[in-house]
Order: C-alpha cells, then structure tokens, then sequence
C-alpha cells in the first residue's frame, strides 16, 4: 500500500455491501456474504463498529474516535484500521467509497483473543463457523431462529413430522416483537417455514420485516404457491436461499408423496422461475420405499437447473409422537444400498472418539424454533417440547430459563441406553428425534438405531471385502 | 475496555450451494462455457448465480 493510497484512504467511507452481514459476539466480529457464503470472524474488532454498519461512515472519524475513546495513538489505530480493512474490502466484506454515496456502491499481540481464551484450536483451518459455535458453546446465542408461520399446509406429504394442518398464522404483532428481541440478543439467520409459508395471509410483508431486522432470510417452502407476487417479494427482499423437497423426478412418484396431484408441475415452475430471478434455490428430498428409485433422476434435474440437492434416509416421527408416518420409511436393505452408494469417507463410521461429558450436540446453543401457536421449541420438528410462548415471555427469558439451560447441559452420561451402545460411533444421536419418537430426549429413537446397526455392518463388511 | 489490535482469526473461503449442479466441474482449466459464453471459474464472482 502505498503512501499516496492511504492518504487517499482516509477522506473515503466504509460501509457493508448489500450482502455482507455483520455481528457483535463478544469483542469480535463475524462477517457473512450470502452471495459466496464466504466469512470471516476478527477478534477484537469491536473497537472498529462503526466500520461494520450500513450507514457509510467516514475513515478519518473512525480513526479519530477511536484514538480519542480508547486514548491510544492516531498513528498506531490508522494502522491497525487500513491493515485490518484493506483486505476486507479486496474480498467484497466491505466498500469503500469518495464519499457516503459512492460507499453505498503500540501492537498488542502478546493479548490473548477471546475465542483462543475460551477453547484450544485444534488446528489454523478452522473455519469463522467452527470457532463461532465453540464461542456459543460457552456463550449460548440464539444465532438462528426458525418460525412456522402457519401450520395450514398445501399438501399431506405421507412421511411429515408435522402431526396437525390447523389453520393456526402466528400474529403479525408478535412476531414483529420477536423479531425485535432476536435481532437485539444477536440474532442473525432467520428460517421461515410451515406448514406452508406462503399461506399466511401477511407472508410478503414479514419478509419486508425480517429485511428490516436485517436478517439473513432462508424460506423453506413447498412452493405450490409461489405466484409472481410471492417470487418478486423473494428476490426484492434479498433471501439468501429458497429451500424446497422434490420427493421424485416425475408427477407420479411425488405427486404419489405430497397427495396432492398437480404439486410436481408447481413446484418444478416455481424452482425454475426463482432460479432465473437469481435466487438461490436448494432441492432436499427425505428418502422413502415410494421414491428411493429416484436418486440419479432427481440428481440431474439439480444439475440441469443448477441448483443443490441433498438426500436424507431418517424420517422423522411425528411430533405428537404417532409413527404411523414410518412405514414409508427405507427397509434395512434398502438403507444398506443407499449408504453402500455413498462415499463412504463421507459417512461418520465408528472414528470419532466419544466424550461422555461433551455437549451431543447444538440444542440450545444457538437455534431456536418457535411455532405458529407462538410456543418457542428447541429444535426443527419437536413442536410438542414447549419452552414458552411468545405472548408471554421474551426470547431472552426462554433461552435463559429454565427448561433451555436443561437441554444445553446434556451430555452423554444422560443418554443411559446410549453411552454404553456399541454402535455410538455410528451413531448421530439427536433428543429432539428421540422425543418424538419415544416422548424422552434421552431414550433413543429406534430408526437412529437402526441406521447406526446398517452403517456398522456396512463398515464390518467393507473392512472384511 | 482496552485497546486491543483487532485481526481476522479465521476466513472461510466462497461456496456456493450450486455446487452439485455447477457446469465449472473441472476447475483446471478455469473457464467453462455455456450457452456460447466462456465463463471464469471463480466462486466468489460466479455468473451462473448471478449474484456475486
């Protein structure tokens, strides 16, 4: 950097582009562009705010006052500042501008960061993610909130979790309240989902609400109703990702799931329609007897449309505890194929080392659900574990009380069935599956156990071939 | 609260989750075409998502 750059430097602005999110956690910051999905997380950089906002803020006030607010010197903050940001703005994390329109378009090394304070790292190619969550694991934040805005749905899908089709919207008032809290405790990535989202009444202006709240915006949709007003309302507010399940590669096969015909020729319009507008649109298909037949098929169309697809053979009991909705799920020799199918250096067999006393897994740590009724749960699918409602209580209060401090200290120890298992390495052990399915988080989900048991002869049967 | 130099502790690099359909598959050459337009294959300024 030359010297005529950085005194041009310093009568510019900063501010974040369109798609850079930035959060306080702790003194440091994290960065995220939902057109890359690239991040960065800087320690420290709380003394810097100001840069990180979306109000063009000028260099030379920055620097003044933080000099003036942290008595340190002029010379030493500009350094740090132009070291700190020049990279920043080279990767697109911020502009830089002449003035507030264009940007529209003594060293302390010896000090330990919070985050190496908090946890050893394991290794430097942690990702911003990997040491965000550590950070979580010490400081719960609701990072990510997931909100059924209606339990009203389109279709019946023959596997769905969810155990009711009520006419239940959450309140408009209410959830511009939540939002408010969410976004004051750190909120950052907001899912809006269903039943079918796109049925409640007042869908276009809560995604003008979470843009306001300046959220990163996910919509899980069946899209059957994505009309033009609904997919210009998507693109204006700027969602990160629409995702949505094709249950197979013709009418037939997810007409056949959804029960409802007409459902494929929908979605397929709308996926195609969003695509062209530029949103990013991402396929999940849950696996069953009715559609197994279909991986490669439903795979290309991805690939002909340029969008992900991700597959997933673990149905989930409904959350008034009935399973009637399992007999669609894979026979053993069914499950066996599929996961002999994939790479199997991509599934967790029987390698990780098991920590009695570590966390399971994020429940509590940094998501929380809440439904169209307005109860807060703890995680996808687990309606019926109410921790509050939102009429009554504040998301502060719920993700301190009580029941959610319970959730966030369990530990393997708890799980009796579980800890002394000897498929556990197999095992991806979730009590929010667990209390659908057996109404304990801590006795196991018999189809977890059961994917565990294949996975284990997989890998017997592997390492013997 | 005192004055601590602040530094990037960790950076993810771009991704894209059109990665399973994305027609740049082989990055060696680090252009593609489609549709009779060359493309430069680069995550963080991809074309195809447009939204770089």
């Amino acid at each position: 950097m030359s010297v005529i750059r950085r005194i041009q430097l310093i009568k510019m602005y900063l501010t974040l582009p369109r798609n850079v999110y930035a959060r306080t956690y702790g003194e440091s910051i994290y960065l995220f562009n939902q057109a890359t999905w690239a991040s960065v997380l800087i320690e420290n950089a709380i003394i810097f705010k100001d840069v990180f906002s979306r109000t063009p803020t000028s260099i030379e006030q920055i620097i003044n006052k933080t000099s003036e607010n942290f008595q340190h010197p002029y010379s030493c903050v500009k350094s740090d500042l132009y070291e700190l940001v020049i990279p920043l703005v080279a990767e697109g994390f911020l502009l830089c501008g002449g003035n507030d329109s264009d940007s529209q378009t003594k060293s302390n090394s010896e000090q330990v960061p919070i985050f190496r304070n908090h946890y050893e790292r394991k290794e430097e190619s942690e990702s911003p993610e990997d040491l965000l969550y550590m950070y979580f694991h010490k400081n719960p934040t609701p990072f990510e909130l997931d909100i059924d805005l209606t339990q009203a749905c389109t279709e019946r899908c023959i596997h769905c979790y969810a155990s009711n089709y009520d006419t239940y919207s959450l309140d408009l008032e209410l959830l511009k309240k939540t939002f408010g809290e969410f976004r004051a405790m750190g909120g950052l990535k907001v899912k809006l989902t269903g039943g079918e989202c796109m049925l409640h009444q007042n869908f276009v202006d809560i995604l003008d609400m979470a843009r306001a709240h300046d959220f990163v915006i996910s919509v899980l949709s069946n899209l059957t109703l994505c009309t033009d007003i609904n997919k210009n309302a998507i693109k204006n507010a700027d969602v990160a990702v629409v995702q949505t399940s094709l249950y197979g590669a013709d009418a037939q096969t997810h007409d056949t799931i959804t029960r409802r015909p007409g459902s494929f020729e929908q979605t397929m319009k709308a996926i195609k329609d969003l695509t062209k507008l530029g949103v990013q649109v991402q396929l999940h298909c849950p696996l069953m007897r009715q559609n197994v037949h279909a991986i490669e098929d439903i795979k290309k169309i991805g690939e002909n449309i340029g969008v992900k697809t991700t597959f997933d053979a673990a149905i989930m009991t409904r959350a008034n505890h009935d399973n009637n909705n399992l007999e669609c799920a894979l026979s053993d020799d069914m499950l066996y194929q599929y996961l002999k199918d994939q790479n199997i250096e991509n599934i967790s067999m029987g390698k990780d080392p098991v920590v009695p006393d570590a966390p399971i897994c994020n429940i509590g740590i940094a998501r929380i659900c809440l439904s169209a009724t307005g109860h807060y749960y703890p995680c996808s699918g687990c309606y019926g574990y109410v921790l509050g409602n939102c009429s009554q209580m504040t998301i502060s209060e719920v993700w301190n009380g009580e029941k959610m401090t319970r959730l966030r200290s369990i530990r393997l120890n708890d799980l009796h069935k579980c800890r002394s298992c000897k498929l556990l390495s197999y095992c991806t052990i979730c009590p929010a599956r667990n209390y659908n399915a057996t109404q304990s988080l801590f006795t196991p989900d018999p189809m977890l156990c059961r994917i565990a048991q294949i996975k284990h002869n997989l890998v017997s049967r592997e390492t013997e071939a | 609260m005192a004055y601590k130099k602040p530094q990037i502790v960790a950076k993810s690099a771009a991704r894209c989750s059109y990665v399973a359909g994305c027609p740049a598959k082989d990055a060696t050459t680090g252009k593609y075409t489609k549709g009779g337009v060359t493309y430069s294959h680069n995550c963080a300024k991809c074309e195809i998502s447009g939204r770089a």
